[in-house]
């Protein structure tokens, strides 16, 4: 006969332990917080901070167009490993844009967060490599270079130094909306589905501003 | 005499789990820089000072009346100290300890009960079966961990780089393996020592009728 508190001991300790673990997953939804961070999104859209790019002839953007979506990636112009999938996924991206007459609706938005190093001539080098043409496709960095860490942080990006004057940090296609929401963080890989959803959005805001 | 010695060794418990303790949290920048220090040394340096907690007189937990008959045979204890070592194993709660020092605050406190629950459940874990499943459960896990994050195709943490997260999987195995193969040798000297202890051992009188 096994004792009554030996039970509710054993009871209380398991439901302790699926109350922590459920904090920590985000209700059993997400072990990485690049996941959790997908799913909060998408849940509750976030209002990003309406910054101003440069690209490399000085020419502006803001972060809220009003008028086309945005699809938004962070790199940094000397990074060899995750901005290169990051630059084939935007290539494929402006090519799809082009092709199918969008760029009145959808434009590509690529911010450096190294602005000390990407100076106006890396950022052409770069451009160039990659084939990059604005309007459809800007690579910038933030005239206001003190609001990077709250933008970084409004995208959950992370960067953190590598020990060989590198960066390692996350990478995903960001879907702002033309009002200034960002609305969902996609992998690399859904250049397809990144490119639909942000093309929803652009013609219901035309829609409704009509 | 021998309450002297108890009262000495205590003290000596007492002050190596603070110095433990206060090693971990105010060394936080530098062993959270990388995940295999974070995972190899700050969390252990905590679970160690709970246990060395647990082993200062008198002993916190007994202090509780009746605490012993919730935990029979150390099951509930032993479930707790599972569940708050995995919790730190998930990857999004390494990240939010990096991150924000009020959740690396509630890492140290459980962490710290973790080691003291842990070390008052296998005390009371008289079976030997039930501690050879508490502490082989633990380390079957944690090799598992191991070979997850040494395999991962991509970085699951974003405060930690993908070489860390590699080097981090093969030393949580060899970690394991390590404890593993002290745990089996603890256990045979511990059955050695008992079988050596009954036999010599005067035969007990005869029951006077």
């Amino acid at each position: 006969m096994i004792p009554i508190r030996s039970v509710l001991g054993v009871i209380v300790s398991i439901t302790a332990v699926v109350f922590l673990l459920s904090l920590t997953t985000r209700g059993f939804s997400a072990l990485t917080v690049d996941a959790a961070r997908a799913l909060d999104v998408a849940a509750t859209p976030v209002r990003v901070p309406d910054v101003t790019i440069k690209d490399f002839q000085h020419h502006t953007y803001t972060m809220r167009d009003n008028q086309r979506s945005t699809i938004v990636d962070f790199v940094y112009t000397r990074c060899t490993t995750v901005c290169v999938t990051l630059g084939g996924a935007y290539q494929s991206l402006q090519h799809a844009i082009q092709s199918r007459g969008l760029e009145s609706q959808v434009r590509l938005l690529s911010i450096s967060f190294d602005p000390t190093k990407d100076t106006e001539h890396h950022l052409a080098v770069y451009g160039q490599a990659l084939h990059a043409a604005p309007p459809v496709w800007t690579i910038g960095t933030l005239a206001e270079p003190q609001s990077l860490a709250a933008l970084l942080r409004t995208f959950g990006v992370r960067v953190i130094a590598d020990k060989l004057n590198g960066f390692t940090h996350n990478a995903a296609l960001h879907i702002v909306t033309p009002d200034g929401l960002l609305v969902r963080i996609l992998p690399v890989e859904n250049t397809d589905e990144a490119l639909d959803l942000a093309l929803q959005y652009a013609q219901e805001h035309s829609a409704r501003h009509e | 005499m021998r309450k002297n010695t108890q009262r000495a060794m205590s003290k000596t418990y007492l002050a190596l789990a603070l110095t433990l303790t206060c090693v971990a949290v105010l060394f936080r920048d530098v062993l959270e820089q990388r995940m295999l220090l974070h995972m190899l040394i700050h969390i252990p340096l905590l679970v160690g000072a709970g246990v060395l907690f647990a082993h200062v007189r008198p002993r916190p937990i007994s202090r509780v009346s009746g605490f012993s008959s919730w935990n029979n045979q150390g099951v509930a204890g032993w479930i707790l100290v599972t569940g708050i070592i995995t919790a730190w194993m998930i990857p999004r709660a390494l990240d939010s300890a990096v991150e924000s020092p009020s959740i690396d605050a509630l890492k140290v406190c459980l962490l710290l009960f973790a080691g003291v629950i842990g070390t008052s459940s296998w005390r009371a874990a008289s079976n030997a079966v039930a501690r050879v499943f508490f502490a082989g459960n633990t380390l079957w896990m944690t090799a598992t961990l191991g070979m997850l994050l040494r395999d991962a195709p991509t970085r699951l943490c974003t405060s930690y780089g993908a070489r860390d997260q590699q080097e981090t999987g093969v030393a949580l195995i060899a970690f394991s393996a390590a404890l593993g193969a002290a745990a089996v040798l603890y256990g045979l000297l511990y059955s050695a020592e008992t079988l050596d202890a009954c036999e010599s051992e005067p035969s007990p009188p005869p029951h006077s009728h």
